[in-house]
């Protein structure tokens, strides 16, 4: 029971410690920033927070970049507005739009709105830049945050925990 | 290898969502026609607010096909009534449609439909919301007013009829007060007679006194001649009406024949009708059954309006969120059915006669349709019927239009009009009737045309009419053989009004006056006829008792008349009086002889 109550705080823990490889964390940002830029209303959102929980990608990195960019995903509305405007009006891309329309797979993932289209073009835009930059904080950072934070007995305990949990060991 | 590729996978997250996945799916699968019936009865009860029930519901996910059996809506002003039942219905849905949480009915087929079957339990829902509304339509005054015009004035002729206007008439009142007069007139006379005579006889058998004994009564003598002299008078004076009866007579009988001329003007004024309104008598015939069908039209017209779907625009601005919506292609409305073919069976005038036709255009948006929603029928078999109704909402005005047209329409025998007033059975037959509806807006137009050849009618009974007039009610009404009849529509939804026209009132109003006038004349002739007789026996009794009332005086008279002429020759018709010597002679003759 208390294992069950712990299990985000054992999990942030991890998350923090984890022997993730830069590319892990990196990748769970980027997933993270795509996330939190799209809004939540549609299948998108919700395929794309399934593929970050089902990959073995950084978790927490990941949450750091949904939260981070779900404030600025608001703010860059209206320019995501008129660039999924544009994107969807495009003559080029209009058979493309209409067959995923009318297949109605656009309606259902959200790619007929102009704000999830436009949040879609910019989170591809950042994605390679924001996958540059976290790898690069994975490297010098993350292994020095580690060892501070296995100083703390809680943390050191709640890792424990986390390995005990995984293994079958319940308290 | 293979686990090398997919070793990025948490397996141990992503294995319990697809087993998920897939136990929805299943669910999806097995609770769908459950959820579909359930969805299809809770929509059905509450836009008709009685019961709706399905037999079996069964559908086809992938082909996007729903099959229903013996569909049941119970109707909510007759519970062990249904308004409508079906026994199959297949509908085939748009799959794609459904992925854009659109129902589209493309093709289907309902077979078996009946309206109004009875029930064998109740189709009451536990929750009513609304009152039923009983309150009189807006046509009822129009057609009560009408129809009480007609029949006061059927109510008047039949109290005129009716009334006993012998103790109105002038004639048998005078003949009775003349007879009443002749009769004190006649005891007057006889009385007088009497009395003349008894006096004679006593002035003679005074005189006799004074004979035995002369010098006693010899102061007697100037009184007696006194009094001879005034039965003298008397005698004289009845001589002279009894002269005059024959007179009075005459003038008796004259006013008997004025009294005559005053009951006839009188019969004339009394059994006067004004011609019987046509208009009237239209409406109250046919007004009825026009009011009512074409109330029923209106509220079923105003409550699919009423479940029409709303505003256009309030379900655009409801899908606005964050960022913009764009559809490719023209919008189409959630729920639309493109066709769906209709087989029913109706009963009409006892007749079961079957119909095919189809639905087509029905859609919560029907802006965005480019057709407007109709809907024909056409009767199978011997009977031409044709039914088109178009409702078209796409506009900012709703229009909708109905057209029927029947040339042999069979027709149950029954009652027009009111069975407290006028009220005539209407024998079955077949007529031949179209209806052109148009409603732009709220505003109501079109005509209805009506033409009936074997038409039948006969009188109801009604104990309060006069049985005369009932009878030429009746031989009016047999005289009728078809009818035909235009009616203008006009008004509101709300407020319908209607204007018949039709030579049925006015040839039934003809004939009811002339038949009505006819009845009056006899009634009047009957009745100064009887007059006319009672005047006339009244007259000859009359004449009889004149005639034997001076007989009779007469000659009781004459005596009187001998007997003071006798008297008045001893008083001495030379003015110096009676002298008793002259009386002892005079008396020794007749008179005093007793």
């Amino acid at each position: 029971m208390i294992t069950y109550l712990l299990r985000p705080v054992r999990q942030f823990a991890q998350a923090l410690v984890a022997n993730d490889s830069p590319n892990q964390v990196a990748w769970g940002f980027v997933l993270g920033m795509v996330i939190g830029l799209v809004p939540k209303g549609n299948l998108l959102a919700i395929l794309l927070g399934m593929i970050l929980l089902s990959l073995r990608v950084n978790k927490s990195a990941g949450l750091v970049g949904v939260g981070l960019f779900a404030f600025v995903g608001m703010l860059l509305d209206p320019l995501a507005h008129r660039i999924g405007t544009l994107v969807l009006v495009w003559e080029p891309l209009r058979p493309l739009n209409a067959l995923l329309y009318e297949s109605a797979v656009s309606p259902w993932l959200g790619l007929n709105n102009t704000v999830v289209v436009g949040q879609v073009v910019i989170a591809l835009y950042l994605a390679y830049p924001a996958f540059r930059l976290s790898h690069l904080f994975a490297i010098r950072v993350q292994a020095r945050v580690s060892r501070w934070l296995l100083r703390f007995r809680a943390v050191r305990w709640l890792r424990g925990l986390e390995i005990g949990t995984q293994w079958g060991i319940d308290s | 290898m293979g686990d090398r590729q997919l070793k990025f996978i948490r397996w141990k997250y992503v294995a319990p969502r697809i087993m998920m996945l897939a136990m929805l799916a299943i669910s999806v699968r097995f609770g769908c026609d459950p959820l579909l019936e359930w969805a299809i009865v809770t929509s059905g009860q509450s836009a008709t607010g009685a019961k709706v029930e399905i037999a079996e519901l069964t559908s086809w996910i992938r082909a996007g096909k729903i099959e229903l059996r013996d569909l049941q809506v119970a109707n909510p002003d007759a519970v062990m009534r249904n308004l409508v039942q079906a026994d199959h219905i297949v509908l085939q849905l748009d799959s794609l449609a459904l992925l854009h949480n659109r129902v589209v009915v493309t093709n289907g087929a309902i077979t078996g439909i009946e309206l109004d079957t009875e029930r064998s339990t109740s189709g009451e829902l536990v929750v009513i919301d609304d009152a039923i509304d009983d309150a009189p339509s807006a046509l009822d005054p129009l057609v009560a007013k009408a129809g009480d015009l007609a029949s006061d004035w059927l109510d008047e002729a039949s109290k005129r009829l009716d009334a006993d206007l012998v103790d109105q008439l002038q004639t048998p009142q005078v003949a009775e007060s003349l007879s009443e007069k002749w009769q004190s007139k006649a005891d007057a006379l006889r009385s007088r007679t009497n009395q003349l005579k008894l006096r004679g006889q006593k002035l003679a058998e005074e005189f006799r006194d004074i004979k035995k004994n002369p010098l006693r009564g010899v102061e007697r003598i100037p009184q007696l001649q006194a009094e001879l002299k005034t039965n003298q008078m008397e005698l004289q004076s009845l001589q002279q009406e009894i002269k005059g009866l024959p007179q009075q007579a005459e003038t008796d009988h004259q006013a008997l024949l004025a009294a005559r001329q005053q009951d006839e003007a009188f019969l004339r004024k009394q059994f006067e009708f004004e011609q019987l309104n046509g208009d009237n008598l239209t409406q109250i015939l046919l007004g009825q059954s026009v009011a009512e069908k074409l109330q029923e039209a209106c509220e079923w017209i105003a409550w699919a309006r009423k479940k029409a779907p709303g505003n256009a625009a309030k379900q655009l601005a409801s899908q606005r969120g964050r960022g913009t919506m764009v559809t490719y292609g023209r919008a189409r409305p959630q729920f639309e059915v493109r066709h769906l073919g209709v087989e029913l069976t109706a009963q009409i005038a006892g007749q079961e006669l079957q119909f095919v036709g189809y639905v087509s255009g029905i859609s919560s948006a029907p802006q965005l349709l480019e057709e407007p929603a109709r809907m024909e029928i056409a009767a199978l078999g011997d009977v031409p019927m044709k039914l088109l109704m178009v409702s078209d909402h796409r506009g900012h005005v709703p229009c909708e239009e109905l057209h029927f047209d029947c040339p042999a329409l069979p027709m149950e025998g029954r009652t027009l009009g009111s069975g407290e007033k006028l009220a005539v059975d209407l024998a079955p037959g077949t007529a031949d009737l179209s209806v052109d509806l148009q409603l732009v807006g709220d505003s109501l137009s079109g005509q209805i045309n009506f033409a009936q050849q074997d038409f039948r009618l006969s009188p109801c009974s009604n104990p309060k009419v006069n049985k005369h007039l009932a009878t030429v009610l009746g031989e009016a009404l047999g005289k009728i053989e078809q009818v035909t009849a235009k009616v203008e529509l006009a008004g509101t939804l709300t407020k319908p009004q209607f204007k018949i026209n039709s030579p049925l009132g006015t040839q039934l109003a003809s004939e009811i006056s002339t038949a009505v006038a006819k009845l009056a004349r006899v009634r009047g002739e009957t009745l100064l006829a009887e007059t006319t007789s009672k005047m006339n026996s009244q007259l000859e009794k009359l004449n009889a008792t004149k005639s034997a009332l001076q007989q009779e005086l007469l000659s009781n008279l004459g005596e009187n008349q001998k007997l003071f002429e006798d008297l008045a020759s001893l008083s001495g018709t030379n003015g110096r009086g009676l002298s008793v010597p002259q009386l002892g002679s005079t008396l020794g003759k007749q008179i005093l002889r007793k």
